[in-house]
């Protein structure tokens, strides 16, 4: 067992997190739920992919998280004759002390916060350059690797309309991403704050509370919050209920989610955990980051798609449908 | 289970009246197997301290504070307040097989049996001689010939008898003292009986001879009469205290001044009451009367001569013509035929012995016979100082 959290690293950190909260709060309005998930997320240092109609904040979003976290931000808008170079830098021939040489010049992704918008509208090559660098956190140009800067995110977004002449990612790819969230428009109420509050071209600017270095600290000590066996039970009995045959749900299935789910779903659930004051995961936790984390790598059954079921609502019914609890209570006892 | 086998080995015991304490602890015993059976049965299906506490958690909105308190990450969570336990205990399966099992062991020992007089008539039926004894009593009761003492000592031997268990009425011992309790009150009853009959033979002697008996005659029979008051006085049976009583008023030394006539009727009285009690024993069955009929064989079975075997051999014994017999017919004689039938004299012809059974007079025992069989030394010296 790992070395458990102090009482006071736990608050701390639940503290500073609240600010950052109510932080973004005060910038996006009527986005709790989704403020919350992206903290999570970054915490559980997992990528993050969002799915939303243009117009609904992401890259608002994009610009407070790094305001509010005082993390270094750049915004690639993906399109089809991106080029990997376009992103992850090019060599370039410059002279050196009175020699030609090709120097390497980075592209956006050597930032700590990334934006890459409408990413299905890059090629699948421009594509895999990025997921690369999201996977290993570097980049290898003319045979030399490139390390990016830590902490390293990638907000990638994509649009769910004008779907012609774009390329979907591929599953193997969607599973890098730890979330996706779908950002839905608020209501009335939302409408009229947002229009109360800003103006027309004026950037958001949010209060700085973290630097990357609390941040980074703060990614160690959510590795440390314990995860009981119960709970760990539970998440694996969860991503194994997303495989054909084993629950009821699984039948509108193609396949089901990877072991990486399965970590990165513990992974959030420490996150969630430490950002709400606790020294341990529990099963409300994997719960709240269940839908997020499945719902991206779970292929759906043709059948279920003529339904108009997507993977949001199998991942929400499988959640339902698999009891937190392995074993069933002895016939002598009953829940109250 | 195991209540359920104890429950029908009380029972089973109960039945056959045996002590169930052995079945309590054989149920104690299987209950304690049983329950270490059930245990190793049922731990592979126990619930894990960790998933009980999750149980706790989720119940409590605890979020895992106790797994990770068990674990030891973290304090324990206070106790919440004014939270009941999230799981609770279904009372029906538990408490009712409970109550069935206690209620089975209970019905066991409590249900009422059904009547054990059921059981034993089934097994046993009381010896007939004792319910021929029991007759006997009531029969002597009602003639008031016998003291009511000796009636109650044969109750009372009887109710001793009885208080035998069931199974032991027939074996040797109860059977052999049934039977030497019948022979004693057959002994005592014949022996009462002939006292008074012999009482009874002496007064109808005074009072025929009343007036020609010599005082010394008178004085012997007065002896006489009480060694008979003597006998009516001894063993088992005894006579009723009014008739001693009346028995002692007579002096037979003073013969002349005893009313006539009371004497007789003492005497009649005696010889009915002998009669009476011979009659009792047979009607009781306890003696096999003098019938009418031909006997049935056997030892004691009694019956007396059959009419057919000794009717037709004494007709011939009519007096008797003396023929002499001639050499043809020795001659012509073939072995069996009768030759000469002659009158003689024989000792037989001389003592009559009266009726012996049946329409039969037959030629009973010689007269020394009876002498010596019938007679006390005491009597034959009193019969003979009378007679000579």
């Amino acid at each position: 067992m790992q070395n458990p959290l102090t009482e006071k690293e736990i608050e701390s950190t639940s503290e500073k997190f609240k600010q950052v909260r109510k932080a973004l709060n005060e910038v996006l309005f009527g986005q709790e739920i989704l403020i919350d998930q992206v903290v999570i997320c970054m915490l559980a240092r997992g990528h993050l992919l969002l799915e939303g109609l243009p117009g609904l904040g992401k890259t608002e979003l994009v610009r407070s998280l790094s305001c509010v976290m005082g993390l270094e931000s750049k915004r690639v808008q993906f399109t089809p004759d991106l080029l990997p170079g376009d992103i992850t830098g090019n060599p370039m021939l410059q002279d050196v002390d009175g020699e030609r040489k090709f120097v390497f010049q980075p592209g956006p992704l050597f930032s700590q916060l990334v934006l890459a918008d409408e990413i299905n509208r890059a090629s699948p090559k421009t594509q895999s350059a990025l997921l690369e660098a999201m996977q290993e956190h570097r980049v290898t140009s003319m045979g030399i690797r490139h390390a990016l800067p830590e902490p390293f995110f990638v907000l990638a977004t994509q649009n769910p309309i004008e779907l012609e002449g774009t390329y979907p990612l591929p599953e193997a790819q969607l599973d890098r991403f730890l979330f996706k969230l779908n950002i839905e428009a608020g209501g009335p109420d939302v409408l009229q704050r947002i229009v109360e509050n800003r103006q027309l071209g004026d950037e958001a600017q949010g209060q700085q509370i973290l630097q990357p270095d609390e941040l980074l600290a703060m990614m160690q000590l959510a590795k440390r919050v314990y995860l009981p066996q119960v709970v760990a039970g539970y998440i694996a009995r969860l991503v194994h209920a997303t495989h054909k045959g084993q629950s009821k749900t699984a039948e509108s299935i193609k396949y089901g989610a990877s072991p990486r789910a399965a970590i990165g779903m513990a992974a959030a659930g420490r996150a969630r955990a430490l950002i709400n004051g606790r020294e341990n995961v529990s099963y409300e936790d994997i719960k709240a980051v269940a839908v997020p984390v499945l719902q991206h790598r779970l292929v759906l059954e043709y059948h279920a798609k003529l339904e108009g079921l997507d993977g949001q609502v199998i991942a929400q019914k499988l959640t339902d449908e698999i009891p937190a609890n392995a074993d069933s209570l002895p016939p002598v006892l009953t829940e109250r | 289970m195991a209540f359920g086998l104890c429950a029908f080995l009380i029972w089973l015991l109960r039945l056959q009246r045996v002590e169930i304490t052995p079945a309590l602890a054989l149920g104690a015993g299987l209950l304690v197997v049983s329950g270490l059976w059930a245990h190793m049965f049922a731990a592979p299906k126990f619930i894990s301290m960790e998933t009980a506490l999750s149980r706790l958690d989720v119940g409590w909105q605890l979020n895992h504070r106790l797994v990770s308190a068990w674990q030891g990450v973290g304090e324990w969570p206070p106790m919440p307040a004014n939270r009941p336990l999230p799981l609770q205990l279904k009372t029906t399966p538990v408490v009712l097989p409970l109550l069935l099992c206690i209620g089975g062991v209970l019905l066991a020992q409590y249900l009422p049996l059904p009547p054990q007089k059921i059981i034993t008539k089934s097994i046993r039926k009381e010896p007939p001689d004792w319910t021929a004894m029991d007759a006997l009593a009531d029969r002597w009761e009602q003639l008031e010939v016998i003291e009511p003492e000796s009636t109650h000592a044969l109750r009372r031997e009887l109710e001793l008898l009885r208080k035998k268990p069931a199974e032991e009425w027939y074996d040797p011992a109860s059977l052999e003292a049934t039977d030497r309790l019948r022979s004693r009150i057959r002994s005592d009853a014949t022996r009462l009986s002939d006292a008074m009959s012999n009482t009874s033979s002496l007064l109808k002697l005074a009072h025929e001879g009343r007036m020609q008996l010599s005082t010394p005659q008178q004085q012997a029979m007065q002896e006489f009469l009480q060694q008979m008051q003597a006998q009516l006085q001894e063993g088992g049976l005894k006579l009723t205290p009014e008739m001693m009583q009346q028995l002692e008023q007579v002096d037979l030394s003073q013969l002349q001044q005893i009313d006539a006539q009371q004497l007789q009727q003492l005497e009649q009285q005696l010889m009915q009451n002998a009669q009476q009690l011979e009659q009792a024993l047979v009607q009781a069955g306890i003696v096999q009367g003098f019938g009418e009929s031909p006997g049935r064989g056997g030892v004691g079975q009694g019956g007396g001569p059959s009419e057919l075997t000794l009717a037709n051999f004494e007709s011939i014994l009519e007096p008797i013509v003396p023929m002499a017999l001639t050499p043809g017919e020795l001659e012509n004689a073939r072995i069996g035929d009768l030759l000469e039938l002659r009158e003689t004299e024989h000792d037989d012809d001389r003592v009559d012995v009266g009726q012996s059974g049946g329409q039969i007079v037959t030629p009973g025992g010689s007269g020394e016979v009876v002498w010596d069989q019938d007679f006390l030394p005491s009597e034959q010296k009193v019969l003979k100082a009378f007679f000579n």
